[in-house]
């Protein structure tokens, strides 16, 4: 329970930062694209017997690579592509564990992960991909800010704005590829949407938005895992519910209180 | 006068697909430039050009020696309203460049935010969330930020579209007194009128291209 609960934290704490951005910069598509292929990633090692962390790696960038071009495919809307590619990647990572030895067991771990079991080692790896990642966001938060806000403007002003985007693409990449494998896809796109949801309807800066987001975060998870435990349910599908509802709640906040 | 940059026989557009052909002009220091044509002639494309966005098909873009800075404000409906700034943070966006990454704002640019918020009479709404602002208020918002970056040219993107003739006028005068104040300005729009008491020299985009005292434009026209 330790162990899941110190995973969960670390998972809705970066995933829900993120997750502000994601909804701001309108790339909600793109993370569970990314999710989808970071799980290809560790369907394909499941069914090569390889390091499932690895695999979700190099799928989740490759993800990243396709996703992060301004012009996926000129003829046709860059959402189409995206859409095609999560469709895509999720029938062939289902296909790629049909094959494996444990298949349906590995597909609903996949889905919904299994935060329960997991290892002080997954905990350290866990450390090793996100310390990076929340150095990164603190060093180059303005960057991040003003080429996702405005990029004419910051390009313009002599931004590499083509390089920020990537780098925050690739940042989202790793963060998705380590969590997946530990809460599985639906958790992972859940705490990168639902606590920016509730934030951005109810705060009125972005500074606020992504402490409100954390707390968000931090609270459906730890009241998940410890309610899944008294009432012996699945934690991560315990978790999205209590998501649903606290957005729920923020919609009733805004009726009530809104100017 | 000073040329701060000079297009030669230029070519612009987008796959390979020229919109602009056979641009030459040079923007002067201390230059009100207006950039006039029907919507869809191709001016946010010259617009763009002159900022480095886009690259030229053929022909050459040269800067004064150094780099040149810009100040951009874009057409107010391309602002993303979702974002919860005010226009303090907008405005201090423009001093994110000259910062450089690592290093945080400083005095020197809140003093600078300070300034130009004052210059453009936004003092009171400056920490009210943007998107509750009206379009005045909006559009002095943008132009504030642009200033904000200590820019050699200020372009201005139709400035003045949606609003009222009185809030139109304040915008043109605020325009104007920038110009007198030194700073050099091209300011794209579709209404001729709008520009031609104000623009030193204009630039009209209508099937060609042609340009010089704004006087002698209206005259040909």
């Amino acid at each position: 329970m330790k162990t899941a609960l110190t995973a969960g934290s670390l998972v809705a704490l970066f995933c829900s930062y993120l997750g502000v951005f994601v909804v701001l910069r309108r790339i909600i598509f793109v993370s569970i694209a990314l999710a989808s292929f970071s799980s290809l990633g560790v369907a394909v090692a499941v069914f090569f017997g390889k390091n499932p962390l690895f695999f979700s790696f190099i799928f989740a960038f490759i993800g990243v690579y396709i996703f992060s071009r301004q012009n996926i495919e000129k003829r046709l809307p860059r959402e189409s592509v995206i859409g095609l590619s999560y469709a895509l990647a999720s029938a062939l990572a289902i296909l790629f564990l049909a094959k494996s030895a444990h298949g349906e067991a590995d597909m609903l771990n996949l889905i919904f992960g299994n935060i329960l079991s997991i290892s002080n080692k997954n905990i350290f790896e866990l450390i090793a991909v996100l310390i990076p990642v929340g150095i990164i966001h603190v060093m180059f938060y303005k960057e991040f800010l003003f080429s996702a806000y405005d990029s004419e403007m910051a390009e313009a002003l002599g931004m590499k704005v083509s390089f920020w985007n990537f780098l925050f693409y690739l940042t989202l990449g790793a963060v998705v590829a380590v969590s997946i494998h530990i809460t599985g896809v639906l958790l992972v796109f859940t705490f990168l949407l639902v606590p920016a949801m509730f934030a951005l309807n109810i705060a009125n800066s972005i500074k606020l938005s992504i402490g409100i987001s954390f707390i968000v975060a931090e609270a459906v998870t730890w009241l998940g895992l410890i309610f899944s435990f008294v009432w012996d349910l699945p934690s991560s599908s315990l978790i999205i519910a209590f998501c649903g509802g606290t957005f729920l709640f923020s919609i009733l906040y805004r009726k009530a209180f809104a100017k | 006068m000073e040329e701060l940059l000079k297009f030669s026989d230029v070519a612009l557009g987008y796959s390979k697909i020229p919109v602009l052909q056979g641009i030459s002009f040079g923007i002067f220091k201390g230059d009100f430039l207006g950039i006039v044509g029907p919507n869809g002639s191709g001016k946010t494309t010259l617009l763009k050009a002159i900022l480095g966005i886009l690259k030229p098909l053929r022909g050459e873009i040269c800067c004064r020696g150094g780099s040149l800075r810009f100040g951009y404000v874009p057409q107010r409906e391309m602002m993303d309203e979702l974002y919860p700034l005010t226009p303090r943070e907008i405005i201090m966006m423009s001093r994110y460049p000259l910062l450089g990454p690592l290093k945080r704002s400083g005095k020197k640019d809140k003093e600078k935010a300070a300034e130009v918020i004052e210059k453009l009479g936004i003092t009171d709404i400056a920490n009210k969330l943007y998107k509750n602002l009206s379009g005045g208020q909006k559009q002095r918002t943008l132009i504030a930020r642009a200033l904000a970056g200590e820019p050699d040219i200020l372009l201005l993107d139709e400035p003045t579209n949606g609003m009222d003739i009185k809030v139109e006028k304040n915008i043109m005068e605020i325009i104007n007194l920038l110009n007198l104040e030194g700073i050099t300005i091209v300011m794209v729009t579709h209404i001729i009128n709008l520009v031609a008491n104000y623009a030193s020299r204009i630039a009209l985009i209508n099937e060609k291209f042609l340009i010089g005292d704004s006087s002698k434009i209206l005259t040909e026209e």
